[in-house]
């Protein structure tokens, strides 16, 4: 695979302006000033112009593909293009050499590309729909795998669009937008490895009518140095879950909040905001990523809000004291939370940013201990979730092993599992416990660390009806991974469980029947992960 | 103040390339570098210009071995760990241990020790090997001040106090059969759980054993090392100016090995180094442990673009920029890949001028 340095690939901004009404793309030579094509199908025997000057002017179709012609193929054209975003815009006059100029974005590491290939002789294009795509796309400065598109459509009445992109023409993955308009369409490509060179489409949508823009293509860049990719065995198994996994570096360098995509390889990091970072969870509509620390034990919290781009990194610490761990995002965008307590026992609390919270600090809820009805000393909350069917909250407290479900409104307590002042009968387990993840109303899962115990760490399902309930599931890894702290797992659609070892560097992904698809483990030195999400995609709400 | 939860194996293996002077190990020694044999007589020279191309065939070779000696002391006891006997780490520099070693953890692996071994000097040994996570440490915070021993029962468990009953547990052979684990105590330098360790001590645990002290001594850690710099194909560049790179995109694209015999990986190499030496390539295959002790002027540069140095940005720690190359002693680059458990370098050729 060739490689381009960072700096420029991640200077890649390729202005096109395809023009695709359906027209006849004669073969042209130059690409100058070319007028869009506007009746016929693609050209296929076109020399994309390999001498003739970027074209500026033209005004290309929207919807052609790009024929075969030679521009499209050589890809130099867009060199210039993806510097000076100009090179392209002519392309579109016979329709290959839009196509030509997005190949170009890779080609703009030379810079002398400029004058070949936008004049794109042949193409045209057989669009559907009467409009036009402007667009421009470039990588984010501060994340080497997010591609930030910005365009606009002709389409009249446009309500709706989306970008599929992909590193073929077949794409595979979808970008939605729910609102278009009438310019600067900004729209996020998430989900890409490094240096690759990605195709993208358009497709705007409204009015009863659709239209699709040709391909256009952008390359990525790096992310940190020092990220070792994760082992993963098998490379590839049937009946895994696929998707997206978000997580954090709990130890090991480099310290970022990542996210890797089924093949292990990371699509997405963020870094340079502190060490032990345990907490990384997507905002409920997908444009923000939390970040926390473990602040374990109670020192400074690190909080941070950081919009998927990286461009905007808002600090939240001050608002968040005493919190640790992780966090749960709510569809309203609160966020729940636990933070130290003043009895030592935390307190379990909410934030809204710019809004609800009293004094711009988190309101508490409840305090651990009193919802747990415990004379603990001291209560380590670790895990929380919410459960959308009660509007409630959900935690976990390593010392006592215990999990309660509290009510948002005022803070009482529904139910408790295990220990001593447990509500439920036919539940319990000992050593210390995790991650949780609601299954509904009465079922939910547990990370149980098993500290002290024989056989490693234990993913537990319990299900109950009424007071009584039991286990209904379990999975030990073999051999035994004993994980004292942290610890995560996710129920996933297809019924698989994601069970993460969190201090020892490994993920297992396991199928109903409790047999491991797939394990994942650490490559860095001391490299450990922090609580966990996975995702079939990293656009829309949270799975949980 | 120590952080919570252990980095683990960050530092628990054969090489650092900082260390104090120690020349050829000696016979009977436990410690240092010998060279490789030479194959190559005349060493050639390929000249690049400004431009570095990584190979191969430019690269030196590296192969280290770390032997663990085992004590057996007394299972579910109040053991003693005391290194006050240690006056040299494992690569053999001088330590002093009563304010260089400040902490002591207490590993177990899930491997018997000829595999601990196997697996420490293949750089293979994964976080997973270690049974628990984190391990056991001492002292629960703050400095050590001092003092050169512990005992077991006031470790704790990233800061948290452990019940006796489960160290007992811990250090039941019923358990943790010798044929499946390995115990290990770790002095390290620094607070931070995992990382500095400066000498290792394996033992077994035996109800029938009478002693319980866990002593660590200069000779707990036994490393060896061989290395060639004689055999490879010299890097020849333009004279006196910094303006060189140097990439090995081409080894990760072509799956090439590193110097230690495993795959060139995309985005590993952390950082780089370059050194000035008055020593032969030949005398410098013995201080290969005492590098950047020994360079009359060693330089360091981050790599933040993926798969390419830009000698530019080397500096030395006094903030000193690279000049460039002349014909005075051995100039020598290196790759590190700084997140491995092998601190060896990936990578580490020659430079000569060259027209």
């Amino acid at each position: 695979m060739r490689r381009t340095s960072a700096p420029l690939a991640l200077c890649g901004c390729l202005v096109l302006a395809i023009g695709c009404a359906p027209s006849a793309g004669d073969p042209g030579t130059g690409g100058s000033n070319g007028g869009a094509g506007t009746t016929g199908a693609a050209g296929t025997t076109g020399n994309a112009g390999t001498t003739g000057a970027a074209g500026t002017t033209g005004t290309a179709g929207t919807t052609g593909s790009a024929g075969s012609g030679i521009s499209g193929t050589t890809g130099t054209a867009g060199s210039i293009a993806g510097t000076t975003g100009t090179a392209g815009s002519s392309g579109g006059s016979v329709g290959s050499g839009g196509r030509g100029g997005s190949s170009a974005g890779r080609g703009g590491t030379t810079g002398n590309a400029g004058t070949t290939g936008t004049a794109g002789s042949g193409a045209g294009g057989t669009g559907s729909g009467n409009c036009t795509f402007t667009q421009s796309s470039m990588i984010s400065p501060m994340i080497g795998t997010v591609g930030i598109v910005t365009w606009s459509t002709t389409l009249a009445g446009a309500t709706s669009a989306k970008i599929d992109f992909g590193l073929t023409t077949s794409y595979g993955m979808s970008a939605p937008v729910s609102t278009v308009a009438a310019s600067n369409n900004r729209t996020l490509l998430l989900g890409m490895k490094t240096q690759r060179m990605y195709n993208y489409r358009i497709t705007a949508m409204g009015g009863g009518a659709s239209c699709e823009s040709p391909n256009y293509t952008i390359m990525t860049g790096n992310l940190p140095t020092g990220l070792m990719k994760p082992n993963v065995s098998p490379a590839t198994a049937t009946g895994l879950s696929g998707g997206f996994l978000i997580t954090a570096q709990y130890q090991g360098n480099p310290v970022t909040a990542f996210i890797l995509d089924a093949d292990g390889d990371y699509v997405w990091a963020f870094g340079g905001i502190g060490s032990q970072l345990t907490g990384a969870r997507m905002s409920y509509d997908g444009r923000y990523m939390w970040i926390n620390n473990a602040n374990v034990p109670n020192g400074t919290a690190m909080v941070r809000r950081v919009s998927m781009d990286g461009m905007t990194n808002e600090n939240y610490s001050s608002q968040f004291t005493g919190m640790n761990h992780q966090m749960a995002i709510l569809p309203d965008e609160t966020v729940a939370y636990y933070a130290y307590g003043s009895n030592g026992c935390d307190d379990v609390k909410e934030f809204k940013p710019n809004g609800a919270a009293p004094g711009g600090t988190g309101k508490t809820v409840v305090n651990s201990k009193t919802a747990l009805r415990i004379n603990d000393s001291m209560c380590h909350l670790n895990n929380i979730q919410y459960s959308m069917e009660d509007d409630s909250l959900v935690f976990s407290n390593l010392q006592s092993s215990q999990i309660a479900k509290v009510k948002r409104s005022d803070g009482s307590t529904t139910w408790i599992l295990n220990g001593s002042s447990a509500t439920i009968t036919g539940i319990s387990w000992s050593g210390g416990n995790h991650g949780i993840h609601l299954l509904g109303l009465n079922r939910l899962l547990i990370f149980n660390n098993n500290n002290g115990g024989s056989g490693g760490s234990i993913a537990k399902e319990y299900m109950w009806s009424g007071t009584s309930g039991s286990q209904v599931w379990s999975y030990t890894a073999s051999p035994a991974q004993p994980n004292m702290v942290m610890g995560d797992l996710q129920r996933m659609p297809n019924g698989n469980t994601v069970v993460a070892y969190s201090t020892r560097g490994v993920i297992d992904e396991v199928n109903a029947q409790g047999m491991l698809l797939q394990r994942m483990t650490s490559a860095g030195a001391g490299a450990t992960f922090g609580y966990i999400e996975k995702r079939a995609t990293l656009y829309g709400p949270p799975p949980r | 103040m120590r952080t919570q939860i252990a980095a683990l194996l960050a530092a628990s293996l054969p090489l650092v390339l900082t260390a104090c002077g120690s020349d050829s190990p000696g016979p009977g020694a436990t410690t240092g570098c010998t060279s490789a044999a030479v194959t190559n007589a005349t060493p050639q020279t390929a000249c690049m210009g400004t431009t570095i191309v990584a190979s191969t065939a430019n690269n030196y070779a590296f192969t280290s071995t770390m032997k663990l000696p085992p004590l057996t002391v007394k299972s579910m006891s109040n053991l003693t760990f005391d290194w006050g006997g240690v006056t040299k780490d494992f690569l053999a520099h001088p330590i002093n241990a009563s304010n260089s070693l400040d902490t002591m953890s207490l590993l177990v692996f899930q491997l018997p020790l000829a595999e601990l071994e196997t697996k420490l000097n293949a750089d293979t040994l994964s976080q997973q090997d270690v049974y628990q996570v984190p391990p056991p440490s001492w002292p629960a915070s703050g400095a050590a001040g001092a003092t050169t021993s512990a005992q077991l029962y006031t470790f704790t468990a990233n800061g948290l106090a452990i019940p006796q009953a489960d160290f007992d547990r811990a250090t039941d052979p019923a358990m943790f059969d010798r044929s499946m684990f390995t115990f290990m105590a770790a002095a390290s330098h620094g607070l931070v759980i995992g990382e500095g360790f400066r000498m290792l001590q394996t033992f077994h645990i035996d109800a029938g054993a009478s002693s319980t002290t866990v002593a660590l001594k200069d000779d707990s850690t036994q490393l060896t090392c061989q290395v060639s710099l004689r055999n490879l194909t010299i890097t020849g560049v333009t004279a006196g100016t910094p303006a060189l790179t140097m990439s090995w995109q081409n080894m990760v694209d072509t799956g090439a090995t590193n110097a230690l015999g495993s795959v060139f990986k995309d985005n590993y190499v952390t950082s780089a180094i370059v050194g000035h030496f008055t020593e032969t390539p030949e005398q410098l295959e013995k201080k290969f442990l005492d590098l950047d002790m020994i360079a009359t002027k060693y330089y360091r540069a981050d790599i933040t673009n993926n798969g390419m140095l830009d000698f530019t940005t080397l500096r030395t720690e006094g903030g000193e920029a690279f000049p460039g190359v002349d014909d005075t002693g051995t100039w020598m680059v290196g790759l590190i890949c700084g997140n491995c458990r092998n601190p060896a370098p990936w990578y580490m050729t020659i430079l000569k001028p060259c027209t």
